[in-house]
């Protein structure tokens, strides 16, 4: 009998010796939602085919969580084995923590054709200090969008100018355009109750407008009072002063709120990402009834644009129990079966030559661009104080949204001074 | 000339051996006692005083190596830094008045809720009142704020329509500072104010009525027996409802998370919501700085208006 149980052991423990041996799992932490977690399982699956008994496991958290949980387990050595998310969050988690080595030996390590089909400017922007530090995935895309049933309700067409938005945007707000016999309506959807994220809408229409740069410029000195800037930033505080063109809560609102005005139909003009037109396909109500197209014009001799809205990114922790096989996994992600399992799930790859077939008319707006598209300056890839300076200037537009000034001229021109002065602190 | 050798000194003179030899036998005869106190009171010190040390201690490190293993320590400079720091100062100043005026509110109107409920007139509705007033102390907050959110919007709220069939001009609610503001010194009155009104009523029931028929008897109006025979007797009720209060006040943080996330322009930005918009940004040290800050300013106030209450000769 206790020879029987010996032997049923040792054969257990021969026959789960080999999946032991070989099984393993990489974690991903990202921000990108359900669908983001599918995406990266479903790489994982195929990247299982090549590597037997490999799992990829994701899980997905609020921005802000994502945040304070990548440093502090970048900075307790707990960290999973990849973190995913836009270069300008990677950056600020590098900021602080410092853990992160790069990826240069990486994308040394890729083929020729992987290593061709990656834009010059998608690696510029996951460069900090001069080191590449993480390896781009998707190239994320800004547009704008206007409901197209709202559009013919009021007798108007793609909005082109600025003023085309103001005077569209009204007709939204008073002429009823969902027919539901309520004043319920509104021009546009925004987000301005979070500084730290306010500046992503007028980033949107200032380099989709043909902004090379919104605060300061490559070498750090303050642009934002020039014509151009200021006219931008005039236009974007004249949003939240005419009458009706976005809801008045619009101040508090955040993104959940954002969403909720564009999704529940209350909103004619909003912001499209290239991630956002997957799930709003499968909204009843939203689906097939909005049309996406450049950015508003600024400026008469910039051509209609698309903004480079940010580099989503992976990065490989040192806290990683097998560093060389979440590298391979990284790798992974940007074969062109991979960069298609993005595109279908997330609107976007980083690629030039992902196959395009099956993708929805809006998946392909982004995915096969029509219009240029202007990229973000990214400087807070080139001064690590740039996320400061941002929050700075953007408690300045919030207290001007709060209060109009009386006097735009004076206001750019003091807010310009107050600028170049925190330049000066920050850059000490 | 006088020396003060002679002076006895308490504090010396509980080191004298004789002292602990006397404390060191009261605990053996009362062991029985400690035994049992013992796990609650390693529970205590673990999961409430260590997490409180360790918040401070992390104050004095720097923000990126806080969680490491071998923190560097910048000692004052994390204060110094949230003392410099214009939005820090205007969120302490904003946290203290928002807290001195609900402290006010709330103990003065539920005072008076306790007083008219205990009133012989309404011994009926009382209960019915009761309930009604403390049923929004049960509510989850996220609900309540959630449906108060709605109620203050400026484009469908409730409020709004009913002023409007009022003929009243709109109610900006959450979008004007100032606005904003006294919104949720509203909204935190009638999410509290019934616990508060539940305790007076508590201490009203203890009463001596024999005070009340003898200051009757000698022709006392009814104002100048809520004022010199009721109030007195509900000192212990101030006192605790104005400590809770302050407590509460001053860590003012989920009304601001779902109603304003600290807008408009700040103005609702509150130092617990203006800490925790740190810890989220990783800046450990300084979030924790501000949380020192505010933990020192609670029990300095606590204890100030303990003292006072107790001090306070309501006869």
């Amino acid at each position: 009998m206790r020879n029987g149980l010996k032997q049923c052991a040792a054969a257990a423990a021969l026959l789960a010796l080999p999946v032991g041996a070989s099984a393993q799992e990489l974690l991903i932490w990202h921000d990108k939602g359900d669908l983001g977690t599918v995406m990266f399982e479903d790489i994982g699956k195929l990247f299982a085919e090549e590597h037997p008994g490999v799992t990829v496991r994701a899980l997905s958290f609020p921005t802000d969580q994502w945040l304070s949980k990548s440093i502090a387990a970048l900075n307790t050595n707990t960290a999973p084995d990849l973190l995913f998310n836009d270069n300008f969050r990677i950056n600020v988690i590098q900021q602080s923590s410092g853990k992160l080595s790069g990826v240069q030996d990486m994308v040394d390590g890729l083929d020729d054709a992987t290593r061709a089909a990656l834009p010059e400017g998608a690696l510029d922007a996951s460069t900090l200090d001069g080191t590449l530090l993480m390896l781009p995935l998707q190239q994320a895309t800004g547009a704008f969008g206007v409901r197209t049933s709202w559009l013919e309700a009021v007798g108007e067409e793609y909005p082109e100018t600025w003023e085309d938005v103001f005077r569209i945007g009204k007709k939204f707000a008073t002429e009823d355009p969902d027919g539901n016999g309520s004043d319920d309506t509104f021009g546009m959807a925004l987000q301005a109750g979070n500084p730290s994220v306010t500046h992503q809408m007028l980033e949107l229409f200032g380099f989709g407008a043909g902004l090379d740069h919104l605060i300061i410029d490559d070498e750090g000195n303050v642009v934002l009072d020039d014509p151009r800037n200021a006219k931008l930033i005039q236009t974007f505080l004249r949003i939240f002063q005419e009458e009706g063109l976005v809801s008045p809560d619009t101040i508090n609102h955040v993104f959940t709120d954002m969403y909720q005005l564009i999704e529940g139909g209350r909103a004619g003009m909003f912001r499209v990402l290239d991630a956002n037109v997957v799930k709003w396909d499968g909204i009843e109500g939203l689906a097939g009834d909005y049309t996406i197209g450049p950015i508003p014009s600024l400026f008469e001799d910039e051509p209609p644009a698309v903004e480079m809205h940010s580099v989503r990114s992976i990065v490989v922790t040192p806290s990683s129990d097998n560093p060389e096989l979440a590298a391979q996994y990284a790798a992974f992600a940007l074969q062109p079966e991979s960069q298609a399992i993005m595109l279908k799930n997330k609107g976007s790859g980083v690629r030039g030559d992902i196959p395009l077939d099956g993708l929805s008319d809006t998946q392909a707006f982004f995915a096969k661009p029509q219009y240029p598209v202007n990229p973000n300056d990214f400087l807070s890839a080139k001064f690590a104080w740039y996320p400061e300076l941002q929050e700075a200037f953007y408690r300045e537009i919030s207290d001007a949204i709060a209060n109009p000034p009386a006097d735009f001229d004076a206001w750019i021109k003091a807010t310009a001074e107050k600028m170049q002065d925190k330049v000066a602190d920050l850059k000490d | 000339m006088q020396t003060d050798t002679a002076v006895p000194i308490p504090f010396l003179a509980a080191l004298r051996p004789a002292r602990w030899r006397h404390a060191g036998s009261n605990i053996w005869r009362n062991r029985i006692f400690y035994i049992l106190i013992a796990p609650f009171a390693a529970l205590t010190l673990v999961m409430g005083v260590w997490p409180i040390v360790l918040g401070i201690i992390v104050s004095f490190t720097d923000s990126y190596t806080a969680l490491t293993p071998e923190p560097t320590y910048v000692w004052f400079q994390n204060y110094i830094d949230i003392f410099s720091d214009d939005l820090f100062l205007s969120s302490l100043w904003r946290t203290l008045l928002f807290t001195v005026l609900s402290v006010v509110l709330n103990v003065t109107t539920a005072l008076a809720l306790a007083l008219i409920l205990s009133s012989r007139s309404l011994k009926l509705a009382a209960p019915i009142c009761g309930l009604a007033l403390f049923l929004p102390v049960v509510t989850p907050e996220a609900a309540t704020f959630i449906v108060w959110k709605w109620m203050f919007s400026i484009d469908f709220g409730a409020v709004n329509a009913f002023l409007e069939d009022m003929g009243l001009p709109d109610f900006a609610g959450t979008t004007k500072p100032l606005q904003a503001f006294f919104t949720l010194v509203f909204v935190e009155w009638w999410h509290h104010v019934g616990f508060y009104t539940i305790i007076f009523l508590t201490n009203l029931k203890l009463l001596d009525p024999t005070l009340d028929e003898a200051a009757r008897m000698d022709g006392a109006r009814t104002m100048q027996r809520v004022w010199n025979v009721w109030i007195p007797q509900l000192r212990p009720a101030i006192a605790i409802n104005s400590i809770y209060a302050v407590i509460q006040f001053l860590k003012t943080f989920a009304v601001v998370v779902i109603m304003t996330n600290g807008g408009p322009n700040y103005a609702t930005n509150f130092l617990s919501f203006y800490a925790y918009s740190k810890f989220n940004l990783a800046d450990y040290g300084q979030a924790l700085a501000m949380a020192t800050v505010l933990f020192a300013i609670v029990i300095g106030l606590a204890v100030v208006v303990y003292r006072y209450n107790e001090k306070a000769d309501y006869r």
